[in-house]
This record gives structure tokens, C-alpha cells and sequence, in this order.
């Protein structure tokens, strides 16, 4: 049923939600790639450190699960503005402003999503047996070796896990966008927003078919994330 | 490596390249050639017209392209002091462009009205017969939807409307609040509430192309001066420029008039 209000959908679907919706993806993509390369070495910190800080900075990085994303979204539009830092650093740096930008989002995604990723990351890396690293480190293996050798493979079904979610938790966002993107095409009208302007627009058969087709797009990466999380047999 | 392993990587790659390229595609046989972008801030009342104003813009002006970006007047002149990137404004009212210039976005004599607007009551299903006081007064009447008073004009129309009558009071607890003034159509136009106060601009997204019908809605009579502004951050001063000096011609009036909107001179002294 779905599969076929999604044909429908992408027949229906015009140039500029097309473009939304390829930036959309770009937004998810750039996000999840940065969040692999930040969230792998937070979650191993974060499992390993023995700082009576950790606590603390875990539930920093839990937060974004738990706030509304309006509260993300005003406090990065006060972080951006140009009148103090570190947006007027940026300013400084690139000359162009970092609200109503593609940068801009992908650095509010990355606030958005890290939860989705690194949570995951930490399960996964927990997950593989102790006696496994320490055998080798005991082989000889250095740190890193055993880490990128070792460690990570053992954990890449979650790490997977991770990566999907964080990819689809960005496809998803809508109320950090509005208050810090605007609804500028081909820079910041992604998907949500795009839907939620043909909503305003009272134009529901196009609505319709744009959320169909989120939906199916959602629901297939959740699959994903579900196939990666079941243990093998 | 396995031959079928190869197979099914070449078509993983394919079904990739489509995914990319599809949009790039549409969008490329769109801009056949790259025009000059005009990015327009437009208030939620002005959205039904701006697909015709887009098309004949176009027509008039083939090296340029209006790109368009709605929401609450107040929403846009927020965006715009946090550093928005749009040359102009298309507002439902003046104080809000007027804050701009105080604030020194733009110049004073960068303001103009290029419309009256009108805010309008209607009632789902359209019948307005009788006192529309006395219809809202029903206790059967369950929900009525504005646009946010405090970032919508058309929104601080209907509250200044409704207290004039002596309304607003005993009707709050009624009253719904759009975002802005488009989501207040909305309410009316998919039954969640039974009376909204919208722009005569919006009935054309109920009423499609036909005359619009005097009995379908109320009409007040203060009408909303719509202020066009060019921004001092204007990354395209020059075409911004053509555009706002074309709103004044005879083909932007055309579509103007089509969606409710009169001449700034008909009422004079305002």
C-alpha cells in the first residue's frame, strides 16, 4: 500500500521538493559521517574514562534526546548571532553568518543527532568481551591496533546501528531547522519544512505524497537498524 | 572475487548514481540558465499569489528568479535581525518594516505600500448571513482560528476587531492560534475550527479560480497596508531593485487585484 503511494508520490513530487528532499539526504549524510568521526572516539572515551566528570558529560550528550528541539534551536540561534561569539567569530573567520546556512544546520544536526549515534557506539563498544582486547594487547597489538583491529569490527553492528539511526533521526528533523534555518531552497528547506509549507500552502494531494514517501524512507532505515541489532545466529 | 559479488556491487552503484543524479537532473533542466536569484521574504497572506506573480515576473524578466520564503511578518523581520539572507521583504503590515529601518536593516525611504490588504471572517460551512458577532456568540460555535497576534498582522487585526466589539474577552477561551496566518486557514479549512479570521488574499485557496463569493465570508473595514522593504544586506540590490519597482506596474496590480488587494491610493490619507 505504502510502496504504492510512494510511486505515486515521487511521480507527483515537483522539482523543488526533489531538491528538498536531495538536501535532505546531503543534511543526513555530511551529519552521519561527522558523527562517526566524532561519536566512535566519544563513546570510547566515555566507556573507558575513569574522570568523576564522565557522568556529567554523558548526560550533556544524552541531552538533545530529551529537550525540545525549540530549545536546541533558540540557543544555537543565540550561539550563531552575529552580534557575539562565537558567531561573530565565525563572521569573522568566513565573512558569511552561520543561521539560515547549510553549515549551520549540519552543525545543529550534529548538537541534534549525537545522542542517536553515540549511545549506540557506547552499547556496542561495551559489548565486546574484555578478554578479547586483553588478549590483544597481550599478542603485542598497540592501543590503536587493537582498537581499529579489534575492537571496532567486533562492534560494527552497532556502530551500523548507530550510524542509521543518527542518518534517519536528521531525515526527521523539523524544529531546530525552522528556527535556525528559515525555509531557504536549496539551503535549508528540507524535507520537514518543505511538507510543512505545502501543508500552509493547503496543498494536500503534494503533501500527501511527500510524507508517504518520508514515511517509507523512515520506516525502511528502522528495519535496518533492527536487522543490525539482532545478534547473528 | 566472485563474479555475483561484483554484479550486485556495479548495481548497488547504479541505483546510487540514479539516486543522485535524478534530482540533479530535474533541477538542472529547470535553470536552463543560471539566473539571478532575488530572495523575497513574504508575509503567510501573500502565498496564494505568489506562484502567479512568480510566472509573470518571469515573463518580463527572463535573467531573473524570485525565490520566496513565507511565515509570519514577525517570524521574517526575527529571521532578518538574526542575519537572514533576503533582500527583500514583502510584509503584511508597516510597523514591522518600520522596525527594520529603526533598527537600521534597511532605509527609510527603502519602504513603500504596494497593497491594501483585508482581513476577512469566514465561516465553515460558508454561509455568512446575519450579525457575525452574534453568530460567534453562539455557544454552539466551539473553536475560532487567528493568525498569532503577536508575530501576524492579520492576527493583531482580528484581536483589535474582536475588542472593538467587546469580544475578546468572552471569546478567548475559543480561540485557536495559528503560527501564523496560513495555519489559521488552515484550522477553518480542514474543520478543526468553525470560524477564522484570514486575508481575502487566502479565499482563492478555498474558492479556487471562480469570483470570490460576497456571502461566503464578513468583510471589515479597516484595511492593512502591505509594506515592500529592500534590505540593506541585500546580496542582489540591483535586481531586488526591478522587482520592487514591477510590483508597482500594471502586471503585479493585475494579480494583486485578483486576490482582494487595492490600490494604496483608493484610500487616501493613510
Amino acid at each position: 500500500m505504502f510502496a504504492l503511494v510512494t510511486v505515486f508520490g515521487v511521480w507527483l513530487l515537483s522539482a523543488p521538493l526533489w531538491e528538498s528532499l536531495w538536501l535532505t539526504f546531503k543534511l543526513a549524510g555530511i551529519t552521519t559521517v561527522l558523527l562517526g568521526l566524532i561519536g566512535l572516539p566519544l563513546a570510547h572515551w566515555l566507556n573507558t574514562t575513569r574522570r568523576r566528570m564522565a557522568p556529567v558529560l554523558e548526560a550533556l550528550v544524552t541531552l538533545p534526546i530529551v529537550l525540545p528541539p525549540t530549545v536546541i534551536g533558540f540557543y544555537l540561534l543565540v550561539a550563531f548571532s552575529p552580534q557575539h561569539p562565537p558567531g561573530s567569530w565565525w563572521i569573522a573567520l568566513t565573512g558569511g553568518s552561520l543561521a539560515f546556512t547549510f553549515t549551520g544546520l549540519v552543525l545543529a544536526s550534529i548538537v541534534y543527532s549525537l545522542p542517536f549515534a553515540v549511545q549506540p557506539f557506547q552499547a556496542a563498544l561495551r559489548a565486546v568481551p574484555t578478554e578479547l582486547l586483553d588478549a590483544s594487547r597481550a599478542s603485542g597489538a598497540t592501543a590503536w591496533r587493537t582498537w581499529w583491529r579489534v575492537h571496532l569490527p567486533l562492534a560494527r553492528r552497532g556502530v551500523g546501528a548507530g550510524l542509521t539511526l543518527a542518518f534517519a533521526h536528521t531525515l526527521g528533523e523539523f524544529g531546530v531547522v525552522l528556527m535556525i534555518g528559515g525555509s531557504i531552497p536549496g539551503e535549508t528547506r528540507v524535507a520537514s519544512i518543505a511538507l510543512y509549507d505545502e501543508v500552509q500552502k493547503l496543498n494536500y494531494p503534494v503533501a500527501h505524497a511527500f510524507a508517504a514517501t518520508l514515511l517509507v524512507i523512515s520506516f525502511g532505515l528502522l528495519v535496518v537498524v533492527a536487522v543490525l541489532q539482532r545478534r547473528p545466529q | 572475487m566472485h563474479p555475483t559479488f561484483v554484479q550486485t556491487c556495479r548495481r548497488m552503484l547504479g541505483v546510487a548514481w540514479l539516486l543522485i543524479a535524478t534530482p540533479s537532473l530535474v533541477t538542472a533542466a529547470e535553470t536552463v540558465a543560471a539566473r539571478t536569484k532575488i530572495t523575497v521574504a513574504a508575509a503567510s497572506s501573500l502565498q496564494p499569489l505568489l506562484d502567479p506573480l512568480q510566472t509573470r515576473f518571469a515573463a518580463a524578466h527572463r535573467e531573473l528568479e524570485l525565490v520566496f520564503i513565507t511565515a509570519a511578518t514577525g517570524s521574517l523581520v526575527a529571521q532578518i535581525r538574526h542575519g537572514a539572507p533576503y533582500d527583500v521583504l514583502l510584509a503584511a503590515d508597516l510597523d514591522y518594516p518600520r522596525t527594520l529601518v529603526a533598527s537600521g536593516e534597511a532605509d527609510a525611504d527603502a519602504l513603500f505600500t504596494f497593497a491594501l490588504g483585508q482581513l476577512v471572517l469566514i465561516p465553515r460551512p460558508p454561509a455568512a448571513s446575519e450579525d457575525w458577532t452574534t453568530r460567534l456568540r453562539d455557544p454552539a460555535v466551539r473553536r475560532i482560528a487567528i493568525g498569532n497576534p503577536d508575530i501576524a498582522p492579520y492576527g493583531r487585526a482580528a484581536r483589535e476587531v474582536l475588542r472593538r466589539a467587546g469580544l475578546w474577552d468572552e471569546l478567548t477561551p475559543k480561540i485557536v492560534i495559528g503560527d501564523n496566518i496560513a495555519q489559521a486557514l488552515q484550522f477553518v479549512s480542514r474543520g478543526h475550527a468553525e470560524y477564522g479570521f484570514v486575508a481575502l488574499s487566502q479565499l482563492r485557496l478555498l474558492d479556487g479560480d471562480g469570483p470570490l463569493n460576497p456571502s461566503a465570508y464578513w468583510a471589515f473595514p479597516d484595511t492593512l497596508p502591505q509594506g515592500a522593504l529592500l534590505l540593506k544586506r541585500a546580496k542582489q540590490p540591483m535586481a531586488a531593485g526591478v522587482f520592487l519597482s514591477w510590483l508597482q506596474d500594471d502586471d503585479a496590480r493585475a494579480v494583486l487585484h485578483q486576490f482582494g488587494y487595492r490600490d494604496p491610493a483608493d484610500v487616501a490619507d493613510r
